[in-house]
């Protein structure tokens, strides 16, 4: 697709030099890796062979591939058409029906172990997965035939990574993430929780994976790092007002007004992790363009067990919420650690319970 | 009257116990001459630590059976427990003793232990506490005067304290009671160090009942040790009467306890396997949870050996109470703040020194004076 603009500069279909430059460039710094990726992020982006991606999608509500269509940096056209080669999606499929089905079970005997598989929504495994199907067939059983041959699972938004809003109390569909469905076949599954998530999280993922032929840290919940390594509350641009004390009390009051801390309202932001407050939404990343920027409290929409589960105007766990009035000393001072002080402590009292204990079996002394 | 032939100064036991003695002052004294830092492993984050955890918090707690069983027999006249009063007394005189000589070691400035009865600071807790144990350890030694006397054949003396006994015994009463809860008030001062397990603006009141359930056990636990090794011999129904006022209290000291968890704490915050659930539970089953069940039982209630066992319990697990409050419970908070302590070897062996101390006069206390009488 490489071809001459009229101003002589190297274009990728619509894309100018310049401007793709300056995605990757924006691709490694929102992961953190160094300048000199760049270039070789280029190469690997347009390389001739353009991974494969299958796209499935379970019990969703198509609000992920909307918030992946409204990414400017690239648009849509230029990732589907220049970077990956998107060889199945229902919302974006050209053909419909037999044709499109047919083209997916192709792709995936042609591309065997070199595809993405992106999963949106969650899986419904009650009565065998009668409750999502397509094409006449479980969406279930379509992931586990699936899902083997590729090389890398990606499960986007909270349905996917957690079951979200449908498996939400009292899950009537059996609504069950990815993961949990995979981790019994041993498919390690990366989730890039949100609702939606960010799409650049996404697209940074799958760009490291085309980038270094694997995929980027991890945390314990198979999130990138890169995205969901701090919580909301930590960057949020609201943070001065929480540790003044300066609180919205109620929606529309005078404090809520002047921009105040909407912790009190409910915000999840203390016990989510992700990084909607340093990388707003909808590609105006300075002016704002996030839930709480706007005056409504974090829900935690991509924490597991916080969105779709705790209560929505409940008070969040904050873990220290006041500085301390002493700081930590750079070196430590001497002692091993009061940890293994209490243990000993705890192993002596035990020692003396079970003698105790044992001296209860013998006979009454006269 | 004579010392007691039938105790030996001179027994493999007492031999340790004066080697220990002598360790403890070796490093005593050198912590006199070099100081805190180059003794113990305390810091800024943790400056109370074993010596205060044990010695002082644990030793006073221990000697609350002095101003329980003079109180049962001197105001309520319930002559039962007369054989065991002045164990109980020297017991205590003992304890606040050793907690003074650890307190004057573990004070920054040793020499200016005599200051807050000058200088008054009477909107500090500390304060209280530096007053109470001025009185008490006096009264206990008003207390504990007898003994001397008879001792001696200061026959007038005897006369003048036995006049005065009962206003002392009294004047003990209040002190301990307000002193063994100030211990606890001491602490009210740390809500954000301290894990909510035990932090509780009724910590004073845990501390005093906890003490109470300790002082009975320990009365009880000492006087089947001195039946045993010291040939003191006493009614059966002396350990029964003890055993039923351990359940009672422990029993309300449940209670206290329950209530603090749910109201104060969460009952998660016990199960959530951090350092501090992990004790608090421990300190519970152990000190708390296990006698009771045992003395709910009749026939263990009525039973020597079981109710020594179960004094066992009750001291390790008030034991570890005081030693939870003093240090882990603020675990996660020092930690988080990049502290860690744990004692150094020199710290264990001034406290096995004092404890020897203790025992070791205790021992001698009943060769040469007028314990065992009644």
């Amino acid at each position: 697709m490489v071809s001459k603009g009229k101003s002589g500069e190297r274009r990728w279909g619509e894309v100018t030099r310049r401007d793709f430059v300056k995605f990757c460039t924006g691709v490694a710094a929102t992961m953190g890796l160094p300048m000199s990726v760049v270039p070789k992020m280029a190469k690997a982006v347009t390389s001739p062979q353009r991974p494969p991606v299958i796209w499935l999608s379970g019990q969703e509500c198509t609000g992920c591939v909307e918030s992946l269509l409204r990414t400017n940096h690239p648009t849509i056209d230029n990732l589907i058409f220049d970077l990956i080669s998107l060889e199945y999606s229902e919302t974006l499929n050209a053909g419909a029906g037999h044709q499109a089905e047919h083209h997916r079970e192709k792709s995936i005997e042609a591309n065997k172990g070199k595809f993405v598989l992106v999963v949106d929504g969650a899986i419904p495994v009650k009565d065998g997965g009668v409750y999502c199907q397509i094409a006449g067939k479980p969406v279930l059983d379509i992931l586990k035939e699936t899902a083997p041959l590729a090389g890398a699972v990606i499960a986007i938004g909270s349905c996917a990574s957690w079951g979200g809003v449908a498996a939400a109390s009292p899950n009537p569909t059996g609504a069950t993430p990815v993961h949990k469905i995979l981790e019994e076949h041993g498919i390690s599954v990366v989730n890039i929780p949100g609702c939606p998530p960010n799409p650049y999280n996404f697209l940074s993922t799958v760009i490291h994976f085309l980038t270094f032929g694997k995929l980027p840290a991890l945390d314990a919940k198979g999130r990138p790092l890169f995205a969901y390594d701090r919580r909301i509350h930590e960057n949020c641009e609201r943070r001065p007002h929480f540790d003044a004390g300066r609180f919205a009390e109620q929606f529309g009051d005078e404090s809520h007004r002047k921009g105040y801390c909407l912790y009190k309202l409910g915000c999840k932001g203390p016990e989510t992790f992700n990084n909607c407050s340093t990388l707003h939404f909808g590609d105006v990343s300075s002016t704002g363009c996030w839930p709480v920027a706007t005056g409504a409290p974090c829900f935690g929409c991509s924490e597991e067990n916080v969105g779709f589960s705790s209560p929505l105007f409940s008070k969040a766990r904050v873990s220290f919420p006041t500085p301390p009035r002493q700081f930590t000393e750079a070196v430590p001072e001497k002692g091993g650690g009061a940890k293994s002080f209490a243990y000993g402590v705890a192993g002596v009292a035990v020692g003396a319970t079970a003698v105790a204990l044992a001296n209860l079996r013998g006979k009454d002394e006269e | 009257m004579e010392s007691n032939p039938a105790i030996k100064t001179w027994t493999p036991a007492t031999i340790v116990m004066m080697l220990l003695i002598i360790f403890g002052v070796g490093v005593g004294v050198y912590r006199m001459i070099n100081g805190l830092g180059a003794t113990t492993n305390l810091n800024d984050v943790y400056p109370w630590g074993f010596w205060l955890g044990l010695d002082v918090l644990g030793g006073v707690a221990m000697a609350a059976g002095g101003f329980i069983i003079a109180c049962a027999v001197y105001l309520f006249n319930w002559k039962k427990y007369r054989p065991i009063v002045r164990p109980a007394i020297l017991t205590a005189f003992l304890g606040y003793l050793m907690a003074v000589l650890a307190l004057f070691l573990d004070i920054g400035h040793p020499f200016r232990l005599w200051h807050p009865s000058i200088m008054w600071q009477y909107h500090s807790v500390m304060w209280v506490v530096a007053m109470h144990v001025i009185f008490y350890t006096t009264t206990l030694g008003l207390e504990f005067s007898p003994m001397l006397f008879e001792r001696l054949g200061w026959e007038k003396a005897r006369r003048a304290v036995g006049k005065i006994m009962i206003g002392a015994v009294i004047f003990g009463v209040m002190l301990s009671t307000l002193h063994q809860s100030s211990l606890g008030a001491v602490f009210l001062i740390a809500p954000s160090k301290m894990s909510s397990l035990w932090w509780d603006t009724k910590l004073p009141f845990h501390f005093l009942v906890s003490a109470v359930a300790m002082g009975l056990s320990m009365v009880s636990f000492e006087t089947a040790l001195s039946q045993k090794f010291l040939h003191h011999k006493v009614d059966k129904e002396i350990y029964f009467g003890l055993a039923r006022g351990v359940m009672i209290v422990l029993g309300f000291y449940l209670c206290l306890k329950l209530y603090q968890l749910f109201a104060v704490a969460s009952p998660g915050m016990a199960f959530d396997g951090s350092v501090e659930g992990n004790m608090y539970l421990l300190e519970m089953l152990v000190g708390v949870i296990l006698p009771l069940c045992i003395l709910a039982v009749k026939k263990y209630r009525q039973n020597t050996r079981v109710i020594f066992s179960v004094n066992v319990l009750v001291i390790v697990g008030v034991l570890l109470n005081r030693m939870n409050v003093c240090l882990f419970s603020m675990e996660s908070y020092n930690t988080w703040r990049g502290m860690s302590y744990s004692p150094s070897w020199k710290e264990f062996v001034v406290s096995l020194g004092v404890v020897s101390i203790g025992v070791f006069l205790y021992k001698m206390s009943a060769k040469h004076l007028p314990l065992f009488t009644h």
